[in-house]
C-alpha cells in the first residue's frame, strides 16, 4: 500500500507538489498568526506585571495592616501583595524629584496614606478581573480609595478582542481553503485515474485498497507542507529573534517563536482536515 | 441454491435500462463445472450486458443469477469484490494500464489479494510462460501488439485461478492466426479445469466444435 502511495504520488508529481505548496501557505498563515498572537499574549503579560491595583488605606487603620494584607493576599487571582507604608511612598517620591529636593521641603511623610500595591495573574487578557477586584476591594470598610489603569485596561481590551477574531477568523478561513483545494485535487486525481480504479475494480479490489493510497497520499502531501510551513516560520523567526536583539529598545520587549506544541496542534488539525476531506471527497467521486 | 455440478445458473434474468429500453429478457440457463460455452448472436445482442450481469458490473432489472451458490444480486457491495475475484474476465478492450509494465498488470489480481511482491514474480513468469509471453514482464504493455495485449488480459484474467473466466470477444481485435492461438489458450485452461463463457459474434469459433452454443437475438435466448 505505501509502495503504491509513493509510486502514485510520483506518477502525478505535478498536482501533487502543487498540492503541498498550498498546504504549507495555509500552514504559514495560521502559523504567523499564531507567533503573533504568542508575541501579543508575552508582550500583554509583561506590562501586566507592571500594571496593578493601589489600595489606599484609611489613616488611623495601621493595626489592621496584617490583617488586611491576608486579607489581600487570598483574594483569586492576585499574584503579589506589596505594602507601600508612608515613610516608603515619601522615600519613592524624594527619589522621583532628587534634583529639586526644595519641592518636598514642608511635606511630611505622615500626609501619605499607607497602600497596598497588588498584581493581579494577567491583569490586561482578563481586564473584567481587574475592574471587579477593584470594585470589590473598594467596598471595604478600611479601603479609602482603589486605583487601576483603567485607560490602559479599556484600550488593551479592544485591541486583546481584535487581535483574538483576526488569529481564529484567519485560521478558520485558512482551513477552509485548503480543505477545498484538497478536495479539487483528490478529484481531479481521482478522475485523471479513473480508467486504473475502474480496472481495480473489475479484477476485485476492495474500497479499501482503492482508498488507502489516496489517504495515504493526503498524509504525505499534508506532512511535507507542514514540514515547508515549519522549516520558514522558525527560520523567519530565527532570523526576526536576531534582528529584535540587536535593537536595544526591542530587545527589552523580546520576541518569541511559536512554541512547539502550537505547531504540533495545527499539524494535527491539518492533517485531520486533509484526512477528512480526501474521505469525504472519495466517497462522493467514487460512491463506495 | 445451486446444484453443486453447475457453477452457474441464471433464471428468468431480464434487464431493463431506463426510461424503459430491454435489453434482455427471461433468460435462464446453467452451466455445468468445467464447461466451455459460447454464447453467441449479432451485434446488440445483448451478450455484453449479460457478462456484464455475470461479475455485476451492471445489476439486473430481475431474475436470478447463482454463482458458486451466491445469489449475484443479492450480494453486498463489501462482499462484491470477493465475488469478481472468483470471475476472471477478458474485456473486449482488454482494459489494461497502458501506462504499466506486463508484471504490473498481470500481478493486480494478486496484489490486491494480499500477496509479496515475490510471490507475485513468480506465479506471473509462471502464467506469462503459460499465453506465450515468456521474457516479457517487464516490458510496457504499450509496446506490445494487439495480440500480445489480449494474452496479457488473459493472463491476468486467470492467474488467481478463478473457478469461472468470462471471455467477451477475446479475439475481436486479432487476425486469425493470433485468433487460433487465443482460442488453444482458453482450451487449454479449460482442460486445467476452469469453467469458460466466451462471449463472440464470429461462427467461425464454435463451427465443427461438440462444445455447447448459447444464442442470443434481441435480449432473447434462443433455442
Amino acid at each position: 500500500m505505501i509502495k503504491r502511495a509513493i509510486r502514485d504520488f510520483k506518477a502525478n508529481i505535478g498536482t501533487q507538489i502543487g498540492t503541498c505548496f498550498v498546504i504549507a501557505l495555509s500552514v504559514l498563515v495560521v502559523g504567523f498568526f499564531a507567533t503573533l498572537y504568542v508575541n501579543f499574549l508575552n508582550i500583554s503579560e509583561q506590562i501586566s506585571s507592571r500594571l496593578g491595583i493601589v489600595v489606599y488605606i484609611k489613616p488611623g487603620s495601621e493595626e489592621q495592616i496584617p490583617q488586611l494584607y491576608q486579607k489581600l493576599t487570598k483574594l483569586k487571582g492576585v499574584i503579589s501583595v506589596k505594602y507601600i507604608s508612608p515613610k516608603i511612598a515619601f522615600k519613592r517620591l524624594k527619589e522621583y524629584f532628587k534634583d529639586e529636593p526644595q519641592i518636598l521641603e514642608d511635606i511630611k511623610p505622615s500626609i501619605f496614606p499607607p497602600t497596598f500595591e497588588i498584581h493581579v495573574k494577567q491583569a490586561l487578557l482578563n481586564p473584567e478581573n481587574l475592574a471587579k477586584l477593584a470594585q470589590e476591594i473598594s467596598k471595604w470598610p478600611l479601603v479609602e480609595k482603589v486605583q487601576y489603569g483603567k485607560g490602559w485596561v479599556e484600550s488593551f481590551k479592544g485591541l486583546s478582542k481584535i487581535v483574538k477574531i483576526l488569529a481564529i477568523t484567519s485560521a478558520i478561513i485558512v482551513l477552509l481553503a485548503t480543505a477545498f483545494v484538497v478536495a479539487n485535487t483528490i478529484r481531479l486525481t481521482i478522475y485523471s485515474r479513473r480508467n486504473e480504479i475502474e480496472i481495480l475494480r473489475l479484477v476485485g479490489a476492495t474500497s479499501s485498497f482503492i482508498q488507502i493510497p489516496f489517504i495515504l497520499e493526503t498524509l504525505i502531501q499534508a506532512l511535507i507542507g507542514n514540514f515547508i510551513a515549519f522549516a520558514i516560520i522558525y527560520g523567519g523567526s530565527f532570523y526576526f529573534k536576531t534582528l529584535i536583539l540587536q535593537n536595544p529598545i526591542l530587545a527589552t520587549i523580546g520576541f518569541s517563536s511559536l512554541p512547539i506544541k502550537y505547531a504540533l496542534v495545527i499539524t494535527f488539525i491539518t492533517i485531520v482536515v486533509c484526512l477528512m476531506t480526501t474521505v469525504i471527497s472519495m466517497n462522493k467521486t467514487l460512491k463506495v | 441454491m445451486i446444484e453443486d455440478s453447475f457453477i452457474l445458473e441464471l433464471k428468468k434474468v431480464s434487464k431493463v435500462y431506463p426510461p424503459n429500453i430491454p435489453a434482455l429478457k427471461d433468460i435462464s440457463f446453467k452451466v455445468k463445472r468445467g464447461e466451455f460455452v459460447f454464447l453467441t448472436g449479432p451485434s446488440g445482442a445483448g451478450k455484453t450486458t449479460l457478462l456484464k450481469l455475470l461479475f455485476r458490473a451492471e445489476k439486473a432489472s430481475s431474475g436470478e443469477i447463482w454463482i458458486e451458490g451466491l445469489e449475484v444480486g443479492s450480494i453486498t457491495r463489501g462482499q462484491l469484490p470477493f465475488l469478481r475475484r472468483k470471475i476472471g474476465v477478458v474485456f473486449q478492450d482488454f482494459k489494461l494500464l497502458q501506462d504499466r509494465t506486463v508484471l504490473e498488470n498481470v500481478g493486480l489480481s494478486l496484489e490486491i489479494m494480499g500477496y509479496g511482491r515475490k510471490q507475485i514474480e513468480r506465479r506471473v513468469k509462471q502464467i506469462l510462460k503459460a499465453v506465450g509471453l515468456e521474457g516479457k514482464e517487464n516490458i510496457c504493455v504499450a509496446q506490445l501488439s494487439g495480440g500480445e495485449q489480449q494474452r496479457v488480459a488473459i493472463a491476468r484474467a486467470v492467474i488467481n485461478r478463478p473457478s469461472i473466466l468470462l471471455a467477451d470477444e477475446p479475439t475481436g481485435n486479432l487476425d486469425k492466426k493470433r485468433t487460433k492461438e487465443v482460442i488453444e489458450l482458453l482450451e487449454e485452461l479449460n482442460a486445467m479445469g476452469t469453467t469458460i463463457i466466451l462471449a463472440t459474434h464470429d461462427d467461425t469459433l464454435f463451427k465443427n466444435t461438440h462444445r455447447r452454443v448459447l444464442f442470443l437475438k434481441d435480449g432473447h435466448m434462443e433455442a
